[in-house]
């Protein structure tokens, strides 16, 4: 859509931070995130060795969690690491939505590719925040409707675009990844990014391919399949789901 | 702002401009002595967080035979400190260093001291000033006093810190620094730790050993080495328990939004 432009920050901000830190304290010291042989589980990994989603429209468990440091995400419950998931995201707390449960674990979805990636998170230990969202999110690519439902019932629904054809929105469950500042984005609008990628674009504007909502100058696109992926909405529709916790799923559908 | 805050903290937390390299060979060492599950463990000196620092010196004992490490300065960017012990048999350990200092001289010692007796544990601090305040030498179990460090905000520095592990193990540290950093984060500074006891929990113990032998290191599921347990007095803390029960009743937070650019799908 030619309206953001490729910049890299947060990869630079962040190295940025680690070398005066380093040179502040000494450079013996080593990050705790600094885990060299796993990737990060953020929006710009793959993570191939993530087990996929295997209920990708449920409603899941209404639980969210925050790592307020880095937790070994595993591909089953105690079995090999595949992953850490920092306790930053695009520099929001990492919620994300606690899917299923096992005896001291609890699999959550994770917001790096492939679409639907998952992975076993530890439920012990006092670096885990829990909480619960009333909240769901809904998008009917094929309808062009978002709903918005809280304690299962429906506050908002709007009319939106999705996805073009040969840029489908992706289909599945995935969640609230963050809230970046309207004053941040190059479109001027507030951006809510998801844990979900575009699937036939790799890139997009140097960025990973984020599926995310956000705004649109013109009314004119709501109710149309003519996006790269992410979901245009409404102005009043990005207010609403502005409120909405991080972590809180988002269920995609044809 | 939040990298202006974590730039601020880790000034105010460095206690030297001239912070040098730990020595390399004494955090292999740590390293190897680190076997999962042994009953007997003594740290010096150990800090978790945006710095992080490996237990220094360390003495783990694998057979009940007397381990003894000591440093006379370890050299890190966070505490000052001189002649660091540690020792440990597997039934008794102890850890000590002297005149300890950090956190802008606001938490200062003339010695610290934690060890094991028969499975208790006890802590000494001679010659403490917390935040301008005489300290008891011998404080009850978690003594816990705020410290406000400026421009920084406030460290829960806790004397005695006595902690039940995940595996029945009780972890006692003469002193324990928590700074909460911008974004959620915080800096962990323990001075002179010990474990005392056996396990108990043979299912906690191979799974901290599965992380050991894992591409992670000392780092475990819950982003620290060895400490997944609740506080001695309450129950260990299962997060799949209360999902499980539906127990979980907090509300999550409203996002705050965060100045970040990201080129997205459009």
């Amino acid at each position: 859509m030619g309206l953001r432009v490729p910049k890299g920050i947060p990869h630079r901000r962040i190295l940025c931070v680690a070398a005066l830190l380093a040179l502040a304290t000494g450079s013996s010291v080593s990050f705790a995130t600094g885990a060299d042989s796993l990737p990060q589980a953020t929006t710009y990994t793959t993570l191939p060795r993530a087990p996929r989603d295997t209920a990708p429209f449920s409603a899941g468990t209404g639980v969210v969690v925050h790592p307020t440091a880095p937790r070994v995400v595993r591909a089953t419950p105690g079995g090999a690491a595949v992953a850490v998931l920092p306790s930053l995201q695009l520099g929001n707390p990492t919620w994300v939505p606690v899917v299923d449960t096992a005896p001291g674990w609890i699999k959550v979805l994770l917001p790096s590719r492939p679409n639907r990636a998952t992975g076993w998170i530890s439920g012990r230990g006092d670096d885990l925040q829990v909480a619960r969202t009333p909240y769901l999110i809904k998008v009917e690519t094929g309808a062009r409707r978002l709903t918005v439902l809280k304690s299962g019932r429906v506050t908002g629904q709007w009319t939106v675009a999705v996805g073009a054809p040969g840029t489908p929105t992706p289909l599945g469950r995935t969640f609230l990844l963050a809230s970046l500042s309207a004053s941040d984005q190059r479109s001027g609008s507030p951006v809510l990014p998801t844990g979900a990628h575009s699937a036939t674009l790799d890139t997009y504007g140097g960025g990973p391919g984020t599926v995310a909502f956000h705004g649109w100058p013109r009314k004119t696109v709501f109710g149309k399949a003519v996006s790269h992926g992410c979901v245009r909405v409404p102005d009043d529709a990005l207010r609403a789901l502005s409120r909405v916790p991080l972590g809180t799923l988002v269920i995609i559908t044809r | 702002m939040g990298i202006r805050r974590n730039l601020l903290a880790a000034s105010a937390l460095v206690v030297g401009a001239a912070a040098v390299l730990v020595g390399a060979a004494t955090m292999s060492q740590a390293a190897a002595d680190e076997t999962p599950g042994v009953p007997g463990t003594a740290y010096g000196l150990s800090a978790e967080g945006p710095v992080r620092i490996q237990p220094i010196p360390a003495a783990v004992s694998r057979d009940g035979k007397t381990v003894h490490r000591s440093v006379l300065r370890p050299k890190n960017p966070l505490v000052s400190a001189s002649a660091m012990e540690v020792t440990t048999n597997g039934r008794n350990s102890q850890a000590s260093a002297a005149d300890v200092s950090t956190l802008q001289r606001q938490v200062a010692a003339n010695a610290v001291s934690a060890r094991c007796e028969n499975g208790r544990g006890v802590s000494n601090l001679a010659g403490a000033v917390i935040g301008g305040r005489d300290i008891d030498a011998n404080p009850a179990p978690n003594t816990t006093i705020p410290v406000t460090i400026e421009r920084v905000g406030t460290a829960s520095v806790t004397l005695n810190k006595q902690v039940r592990q995940a595996d029945g193990r009780l972890a006692v540290t003469g002193l324990s620094i928590d700074m909460p950093m911008s974004n959620g984060k915080r800096q962990t500074i323990d001075v002179a730790s010990v474990v005392c006891g056996t396990p108990t929990d043979a299912s906690s113990t191979n799974e901290a050993s599965g992380d050991m032998e894992g591409p992670l290191g000392d780092m475990d599921d819950s982003g620290r080495p060895r400490e997944t347990g609740d506080t001695i007095t309450g129950p260990t803390r299962d997060v799949s328990t209360q999902v499980q029960q539906e127990r979980v009743e907090k509300q999550a937070p409203a996002p705050i939004p965060a100045k970040v650019n990201l080129p997205v799908a459009g």
